[in-house]
């Protein structure tokens, strides 16, 4: 896994462009995310936010720029890559197995990952029993037998981010992780993610509420047409746009 | 008694296939239109081994998996990059390609005529030429290819399986090199087709190019999504389907003329309500 | 010389591939999926013109319209009361190919019922061939038909694609049908009417087969799957490029049939679909 170095960038973007035909997504983009800090993304849409997110999770490639990890350049950055970098994309839209239970989803990023040892593996328990407190926490515990597609929304925005939480990643990418939910849930995301901070995880949030950006995050950035306008402290930056 | 045990025989050899076809087809989603294709590629290469060589049957039947297993390692990681449905129709062109070897490689594989006079297997002093016998050989690969299929599909692999299935590049993100099990899966399936093929090549005494047929592998796809995808009993089930409906046919009295083509418009009806009003097939729970 | 001899059999192979290939990319570029039911399609077309003009005599022209307004209108039909509900409940398209799977197998057993499964020319056989010589080259009354009706029917195609309404809503929900919906485009009734269109151009290449070649129920359907690995050499929506490739198609297999033995060339064609189908997946990939 990644060492991390709690005063550096982990992630870095250097002129970083992508162009989707005649539409410029990304446009010379630059950006740095610090070790260990919630980093909230925000911009009119459009602004290029999720396309960044796809890049460094890396579902898409870019066409021109570089991509840091802690300083080392990242030659090729794949969704395979990705996973070893420790990052994780929470999408905005829930992105389950849809077809199969809440626990077999949690169970996934827990499970032992080359093919001749995976076809041994026949008992979960030791599995089970660490992520029990997770499932608890979110309430999902109840439904474990559940189709995943049979939960509602809520639930299956929290099933996805325990998902992440779980997959024990060091940067996790959150679009519009409140978006359509209930206070109670929210605050449930919201413990959450105070906590993923107190474990020392890095988090990029993608968000369009102030007051959660306002709450959560030590520094935002505002994009706006594929490019970075400006990043500051939360209290400076909302005097600045208003 | 011994039209049954003919039955039998068909009926263990289509439930093989059928539980190999769901592996790949029901746990990983990857519909494969060829399964007839590597079936009857399988019948020719241990019926091209047991006429020409006098070797022991078992070990024909490992000499015709290890020579499956290598072709479908290339066909497979090809494959591997062909996604959702362009995955289907590239399976189904690998079918007609097979099927054109077959016929042209006319020096090893005889053309359309197909090979004749393959001989029984032989066991020490006995050749299973009684049909009850040969039963006992296919009800023996059966149980041991469900048990097998059955530990797959348990295990933390076929779970992953299910994961590719329903999102590749989520449980890539996870860290699973879906590529590697999508060869697996391929490869073991070839496996299975090649122990069903020499089990026919070996039952019919002959095998000819017409078991490579695209409609044969549509049918057994057909059979395995009807029973119910990613489902052992559907498997079972869809090639129960297959084997009896003929004779169901026969009974009620339809001419035999028609036989094939009623089968047929049955069996597209079957489908077509199925995707209408129950996509998961009878036993199965996955929707397609 | 030969050479310009083959040339114009391969030009001629060619159209009846361009026929079936741009047929079943019109199609396929508003539903979006493998629709494996256009063989049949195009079974259709053929063996209704058996049915009129050579079992029933009747004459030419009326035959031949009734031939493809029955298969455009069939087609129609299968897109409005089985494609689109299937559709509507939320159907993978996967599910849509594998209920193609089953339209097909209906149809053709249908077929194979009502007119048997023995090969069956709509040509007489009993009547000279009509050639037409030019310039030393010879050429059969229906392959001159074969290559006039494709070329109007490409220009057709490509004018409506270009410059109609109809080809802009058909490529608008090529590329997005939700989008197009927000634009105020009846997708549903573009679709219908591509649907109609493209049966009815698989009709057409249904009789010029029926009487060049000849029809069989069960195994005719080598040429069409060929027309489909035309259209994906050339890129499943890209019309004119898979026209192409039909065209280039008809003339190697015509060549290779004369140089070489044919018996690779149906195998050639299917594994250069699956390099495409490959290679565009690679460059699509990360």
């Amino acid at each position: 896994m990644v060492d991390i170095n709690y005063n550096m960038n982990i992630l870095e973007l250097k002129n970083i462009t992508k162009k989707y035909g005649a539409t410029t997504a990304l446009d010379n983009l630059s950006i740095a995310f610090r070790a260990g800090r919630i980093s909230g993304v925000t911009g009119p849409n459009g602004s290029g936010k999720s396309t960044m997110f796809n890049i460094i999770s890396g579902r898409q490639n870019t066409d021109e720029g570089e991509i840091f990890l802690n300083r080392k350049k990242i030659p090729y950055l794949n969704i395979e890559s990705a996973n070893i970098c420790g990052i994780i994309y929470v999408f905005q839209e829930p992105k389950l197995f849809d077809q199969i239970s809440v626990l077999d989803n949690i169970l996934a990023p827990k499970m032992i990952k080359p093919i001749f040892a995976a076809m041994r593996e026949m008992n979960y328990d030791r599995h089970i029993q660490s992520i029990c407190p997770i499932l608890k926490k979110m309430g999902l515990w109840d439904k474990r037998n559940e189709l995943a597609s049979n939960l509602s929304y809520g639930q299956r925005k929290l099933l996805q981010l325990s998902r992440a939480v779980a997959s024990n990643a060091s940067i996790i990418l959150l679009d519009e992780p409140f978006a359509g939910l209930f206070s109670e849930t929210k605050q449930i995301i919201k413990q959450i993610i105070i906590e993923l901070k107190k474990q020392n995880k890095t988090i990029i949030l993608i968000e369009h509420n102030q007051k959660i950006l306002q709450d959560l995050c030590d520094k935002i950035f505002l994009l706006n047409n594929g490019h970075l306008v400006n990043c500051e402290k939360p209290e400076k930056i909302w005097g600045k746009l208003l | 008694m011994f039209y049954l045990t003919h039955i039998l025989i068909l009926l263990s050899i289509y439930i093989i296939l059928c539980l190999g076809l769901n592996l790949l087809a029901g746990n990983t989603g990857l519909m494969n239109l060829s399964q007839a294709a590597f079936y009857g590629l399988g019948s020719y290469l241990s019926a091209i081994f047991l006429t020409n060589f006098h070797l022991n049957f078992f070990i024909i039947i490992l000499l015709t998996i290890i020579i499956m297993m290598a072709i479908s390692w290339p066909i497979g990681y090809i494959l591997n990059r062909i996604k959702g449905d362009d995955f289907a129709l590239a399976t189904l062109g690998i079918n007609i390609i097979m099927y054109e070897l077959v016929m042209n490689l006319t020096s090893i594989t005889n053309g359309p005529v197909g090979i004749v006079g393959v001989p029984r297997p032989t066991i020490g002093n006995f050749t299973l030429n009684n049909n009850y016998s040969f039963l006992f050989l296919c009800v023996v690969a059966l149980v041991i290819i469900y048990i097998l299929t059955l530990i797959i599909s348990r295990s933390s692999f076929g779970r992953v399986l299910k994961f590719i299935r329903d999102d590749e590049d989520t449980a890539k993100s996870f860290g699973y090199k879906t590529g590697q099990y999508k060869l697996t899966v391929f490869i073991f399936n070839a496996s299975i087709t090649a122990v069903a093929g020499t089990l026919f090549a070996s039952f019919a005494r002959m095998i000819e190019p017409t078991a490579l047929y695209t409609s044969e592998s549509i049918l057994i796809l057909s059979a395995v999504i009807l029973g119910g995808l990613s489902n052992h009993i559907g498997s079972i089930f869809g090639a129960v389907i297959i084997v009896t409906l003929p004779e169901i046919l026969r009974f009620i009295g339809l001419p035999s003329a028609i036989e094939t083509q009623a089968r047929q418009i049955l069996y597209g009806l079957m489908l077509v309500s199925f995707m209408f009003y129950r996509p998961q097939g009878i036993f199965g729970r996955y929707k397609l | 010389m030969p050479i310009f001899q083959i040339t114009l059999n391969g030009i001629l192979t060619g159209c009846i591939y361009c026929l079936i290939a741009v047929s079943f990319g019109l199609s396929y570029k508003t539903v979006k999926f493998y629709n494996l039911a256009h063989v049949s399609l195009i079974l259709i077309g053929g063996y209704t013109m058996l049915l009129f003009y050579k079992i029933w005599s009747l004459p030419f022209i009326p035959s031949l319209i009734i031939s493809i307004l029955l298969t455009a209108v069939i087609a129609y039909l299968i897109q409005k009361y089985i494609y689109t509900p299937l559709r509507n409940r939320g159907a993978t398209d996967m599910a849509m190919l594998i209920a193609s799977l089953g339209i097909n197998a209906i149809i053709s057993g249908l077929i194979a019922i009502i007119f048997s499964n023995q090969f069956q020319s709509i040509a007489n056989a009993n009547l000279p061939t009509i050639i037409y010589t030019f310039f030393n080259l010879s050429i059969t009354k229906i392959q001159l038909f074969n290559f006039i009706t494709t070329t109007f029917v490409l220009i057709f195609v490509f004018s409506i694609n270009k410059y109609s309404n109809l080809g802009r809503a058909i490529s608008a929900i090529g590329d997005n049908e939700e989008t197009a919906k927000i634009f105020g485009i009846d997708t549903k009734k573009i679709i219908g009417r591509t649907a109609f269109l493209s049966g009815a151009i698989a009709g057409l290449s249904g009789i010029i087969i029926g009487f060049d070649t000849g029809l069989k129920p069960t195994f005719g359907t080598m040429i069409v799957y060929k027309g489909i690995a035309a259209n994906i050499i050339g890129g499943i929506g890209n019309l004119p490029l898979s026209a192409l490739t039909s065209i280039i198609l008809g003339i190697t297999e015509n060549f290779g049939t004369y140089i070489l033995n044919s018996q690779w060339r149906d195998l050639i064609v299917f594994l250069l679909m699956i390099i495409f189908m490959y290679c565009r997946s690679l460059k699509n990939a990360r």
